[in-house]
């Protein structure tokens, strides 16, 4: 087992052409029915309630399983080529959505998009800074002036980021528009590499991946580019088999006609990109996702902008769930409802955490028992299916899926749950603009729930050891909740800069021991703080050290 | 920076490394050594030695009607002719293949993992208390496990680079595996099977060969192991319907394959402590996801050949219980042992940062603790102390007693330690020289023990509770007969003390 292989950058990943072997995938697939065969036995149930709640968390879980197999059944990456300079380039508009990003990022953005190597295109910024009365709107005009872009901006900002590119369609003439996020920045071969797949004339949305620059700078980073991998990766080049690939808000490039045939985007989805998509699948457009890096953008910085991208996607797809079922929908192929569905069910996933995690808890509060069936048969059924899948997982994304990424997700249940809430009560939803500053702080207010199921689980196994000892049922939900715990770690981790908090207690510490120790007064300190580290340095050093540092980052 | 080492260091490194490897092994040989008659010999170990103490023709003969191969009872034999049968003496035996397993388990790791991971698996071996177990206890399980391990050392070995040398080792320790126990014969089907799966694929740190000139010598190796097993097979069919000394096994449940792959670990422990750390399984299930980490390919053909060595045996076997006959005793499974520890060492391995280091401390420390409590509780449910209860028998009965043994095959190990005047009996009754042992019907135990009363004043029941008839032996004399007296030797292993007649 000698390990001959590099560790994959983020560009392989993507662009991987990875094939896993079909037995395997058939012999998961059994396995998944296999551990299902157990749930369908209604003589292992014990308390009927509970027992229910897990059959359907467990229904949910094979659905995903088993959508998944399908998803990347077939992994063919779609033929690629490059529009040659010479010949005829097709007119292309450009769109920067930008409302009250920073300058500076704006900036980077527009200028690489005013440097990409295509003839026939022009940059728009659509600034919706005025609308929404945003500070430095002014500046991003005139940085958009600066580059040769033009800016657009408008009176009122209805229909959020739909509303803005509708707004900017409608002033624009290019048969195709490209559609950037502020921090988005795309590579000089964008254009010549996507517009290479509207050869096709039902060809209308054309993806390429989100690949976070920033994901080496901190945990959650990491663990944000690390999902985006999974999706970006396995699950969208499966997608392209089906025709099901859909827009994913940035980074892609629209046929004009096709939006026009669905009458523009619709305004009134946070997740507009993903119904355009799906209304112009209902329409006979196609879709391709291209597995190459082609732009790179910035991942959430800290939990609070995390917390609302993720309300946002779960706000989006649970629409499309509960007001727009793909299963229902005409002009689907069965193939795009299922990859429709599979991808707007994923959210409803906070609920099945939500009962998977709270139901041990029940159980040692309570000694009512979900299942009457001992354990080891159980674990016979259950084994081979978590242990398959995982391998699955594992040989579908070459190794890159992580712990840390599967933890935040986890870990989002009760923002999962609060979107799709929101969605069935028809709560208005809010266009909330993800930061995109460089700020870590204080968010332990978004692990309350975690901090308090992990203070009931100890409570819960505590009570459940004093009233009935060490019982083998009580180890096991024990060990239900620490397995719980340990997801809900991920939030807890990017909650709070506790590095920093432990540093500055032991200087403090180390500090009143030396002095207690010596008699003696010692230099002043200070804390540097990067993106994810922290050095106590004296006063004197901090100006040299800041200027290391600046440099580093230019 | 370069981060090249120099030699010096690397050379400092490579003999911490090879102090490692040999502290290692020392170690391992240790707990296989010290004290190896402290525990009694148990029911199996004693029948080897009784079957032993014959002649080599009627170890054949015995053996042809029997589950087990006459290659090790052979050489018990000839080895009680030079060290006695004294239960030291006869562990010996076992504890060289014990030992020897360790640096071939080593090598195995080594080619299937790396050099680094390889000290690790070697420390699991060392000290697992399933190995350790079977290292002191005179069966031919730990040759088993030998075998087993030097059979996959070769086949790797074969596949890397092909040689002729390692042809003939190869067949050369198929050979004695084959003659070892008829479980040998899942190794070689995981090996065929794992052979025809890859067989156009390159051995990662492998030489180029020609592949089909491989297929050739493979399949005359095959050959060559076929004639060799033939005289055997031949003798088996030949024999076939002369009478079986088979026991009798239940019908596995999931419980059981559980319960395999947790005596692999942890081995033998009180069934308080063995309950509690199965429950602790949804854990299990947490490691499978903190393993999730960026890495390189990990999966290379030798890891394949470590989940299917590992798997692939157990299941098949519980299959075939299920469905054919029942089989499946944990212990003739330990061909899956030696590819299991590399697993746990290559997935420990593969772990990265603190993780890494906390798991792996953890497994050690589990190990330890397992060890040593398999070899000081009392509760351990492996332990048979016959030694002691036949003791407390010679101690306390008189020539007016009768000594009843059941169920009736633990005659041998009573009649390995008894050295009193008291007339022996089993209940029931059973005639080794008429042929094999009546079943245990309440007909049958009235019968027999109505006789037995007969002329004696109290009756002496050394009862195993764990076997087949014990329970219904035990109610029929406590619901008939005045109990004077009971005591516990080990977990299953009980004196119990009837008046017979009044005299």
């Amino acid at each position: 087992m000698t390990l001959p292989k590099k560790l994959k950058t983020s560009y392989e990943t993507i662009y991987s052409d990875v094939e896993v072997s079909k037995p395997f995938m058939i012999l998961t697939s059994l396995a998944i029915l296999f551990y299902f065969t157990w749930w369908l036995d209604f003589s292992n149930a014990g308390n009927f309630f509970l027992y229910s709640l897990l059959v359907i968390g467990e229904i949910y879980h094979v659905w995903q399983a088993l959508g998944y197999v399908y998803t990347i059944w077939d992994q063919r990456r779609p033929l690629s080529k490059i529009i040659s300079t010479r010949k005829r380039q097709p007119p292309v508009d450009v769109f920067i959505t930008v409302c009250g990003e920073p300058p500076e990022i704006v900036e980077k953005t527009i200028k690489a998009a005013t440097s990409m190597r295509y003839k026939n295109y022009k940059v728009f910024v659509l600034n919706d800074g005025m609308s929404r009365n945003l500070p430095g709107w002014r500046e991003i005009n005139e940085i958009a002036a600066k580059y040769g872009a033009i800016p657009i901006t408008r009176e009122n900002n209805y229909g959020a980021k739909a509303g803005n590119i509708n707004h900017a369609l409608r002033q624009t003439t290019a048969p195709f528009f490209a559609v950037f996020d502020a921090d988005h920045r795309p590579y000089k071969d964008f254009l010549l590499r996507v517009m290479s797949y509207f050869t096709d004339e039902k060809m209308a949305v054309v993806q390429t991946p989100q690949y976070y620059s920033n994901s080496g700078n901190s945990f959650l980073t990491q663990a944000a580019w690390e999902q985006q991998e999974l999706f970006f990766g396995p699950i969208c080049r499966g997608k392209n088999r089906l025709n099901a690939t859909f827009w994913c808000g940035t980074n892609a490039v629209i046929r004009r006609t096709a939006l026009e045939s669905i009458d523009g985007i619709p305004e009134d989805n946070i997740a507009e990109d993903f119904l355009a998509s799906l209304k112009m699948h209902e329409k006979g457009w196609k879709s391709v996702y291209v597995p190459k890096v082609l732009a790179e953008g910035l991942a959430p910085h800290n939990l609070g902008n995390y917390v609302l991208q993720q309300f946002r996607w779960a706000r989006g797809s649970s629409e499309i769930m509960f007001k727009h079922n793909p299963i229902f929908s005409r002009g689907l192929t069965w193939g795009q409802k299922i990859q429709y569905l599979y991808s707007s069910s994923y959210y409803l996933n906070g609920f099945v955490i939500l009962i998977d995690a709270l139901i041990p808890i029940y159980v040692l509060f309570s000694g009512a028992l979900p299942v009457k069936a001992g354990t080891s048969d159980f674990m016979l059924y259950f084994f081979p299916f978590i242990f398959s899948t995982l391998h699955l997982l594992m040989l579908s994304t070459e190794n890159t899926v992580t712990y840390r990424a599967i933890q935040l997700s986890v870990s989002s249940f009760y923002v999962f749950i609060k979107a799709v809430l929101s969605t069935i009560f028809g709560v208005k939803a809010k266009f909330n603009i993800t930061s995109k500053s460089e700020e870590t702080g204080n968010f332990l207010f978004l692990v309350i729930p975690h901090l308090a199921y992990a203070a009931l689980g100890v409570a819960a196994i505590i009570y459940a050891f004093a009233k009935n000892g060490f019982v083998p049922s009580i180890l096991t939900n024990a060990s239900w909740i620490i397995f719980n715990i340990a997801f809900f770690f991920g939030f807890v981790r990017v909650a709070y800069p506790w590095k920093l908090l432990l540093i500055k207690s032991l200087s403090k510490l180390k500090s009143l021991n030396l002095r207690f120790l010596s008699g003696t007064e010692l230099p002043a300190t200070n804390l540097i703080v990067t993106n994810n580290t922290a050095t106590v340095v004296a006063n004197s050093d901090v100006h040299e050290k800041s200027a290391v540092y600046e440099e580093k980052r230019k | 920076m370069c981060t090249r080492k120099v030699p010096y260091m690397k050379k400092r490194e490579n003999r911490i490394y090879i102090t490692l490897v040999c502290a290692t092994l020392i170690l391992g040989s240790l707990v296989r050594l010290i004290n190896l008659d402290s525990d009694s010999l148990r029911l199996d170990e004693t029948q080897s030695v009784w079957q032993a103490s014959h002649s080599t023709g009627f170890i054949k003969e015995y053996m042809l009607k029997n589950v087990h191969l006459p290659l090790h009872n052979t050489l018990l034999h000839y080895w009680m002719t030079y060290f006695g049968s004294g239960e030291a003496g006869v562990r010996l035996l076992a504890v060289i293949p014990g030992i020897l397993a360790l640096p071939a388990l080593y090598f195995l790791a080594k080619e299937l993992i790396g050099k680094r991971p390889a000290l690790l698996a070697l420390l699991f071996a060392a000290i697992s208390p399933f190995w350790v177990w079977y290292s002191r206890e005179i069966r031919m399980y730990t040759l088993l496990t030998l075998v087993t391990t030097l059979s996959y050392l070769f086949y790797v070995k074969i596949m890397k680079e092909n040689k002729l040398i390692h042809y003939v080792l190869y067949i050369l320790v198929n050979a004695v595996g084959m003659y070892t126990h008829y479980f040998f014969f899942l190794v070689l089907a995981v090996q065929g099977i794992f052979y025809l799966l890859t067989i156009n694929k390159e051995w990662e740190g492998g030489v180029a060969y020609n592949k089909k000139k491989q297929l050739v010598s493979m399949l005359l190796s095959g050959f060559v192991l076929a004639l060799i097993f033939l005289p055997w097979l031949l003798a088996v069919i030949k024999s076939y319907g002369s009478g079986s000394l088979a026991p009798v096994l239940q019908k596995p449940t999931a419980f059981n394959v559980i319960l395999s792959f947790f005596e692999f670990t942890f081995g033998f422990q009180p069934e308080m402590v063995s309950s509690s750390l199965i429950s602790f399984w949804p854990l299990v299930i947490l490691f499978g996801f903190v393993f999730l980490t960026k890495r390189r390919t990990p999966f290379s053909t030798g890891f394949n050949l470590v989940v299917l060595g590992t798997v692939f045996p157990v299941f098949l076997v519980f299959f075939v219980s299920l469905v054919y006959r029942p089989m499946y005793l944990t212990r003739y499974l330990t061909t899956a042992t030696p590819l299991f520890f590399v697993l746990l060492a290559w997935y420990l391995n593969e772990l990265v940062g603190k993780t890494r280091y906390i798991l792996t401390g953890a497994t050690v420390f589990l190990f330890v603790v397992a060890l040593f409590t398999q070899f000081t509780s009392s509760a351990n449910p492996a332990r048979e102390n016959y030694r002691d209860a036949v003791s407390y028998i010679e101690q306390n009965t008189t020539p007016r007693d009768i000594v009843v043994i059941s169920p009736a095959y633990t005659l041998y190990p009573f009649q390995y330690y008894y050295s009193g005047n008291s007339r022996v009996s089993s209940l029931p009754m059973w005639n080794k020289k008429k042929g094999g042992i009546p079943e245990t019907t309440l007909q049958k135990v009235e019968e027999d023990a109505q006789m037995l009363q007969k002329g004696h004043q109290r009756m002496f029941l050394l009862i195993t509770m764990n076997l087949n008839g014990s329970d219904m032996v035990k109610t029929y004399l406590d619901t008939h007969y005045t109990k004077l007296e009971k005591r516990q030797f080990s977990k299953d292993i009980w004196v119990h003390v009837y008046q017979a007649e009044y005299f």
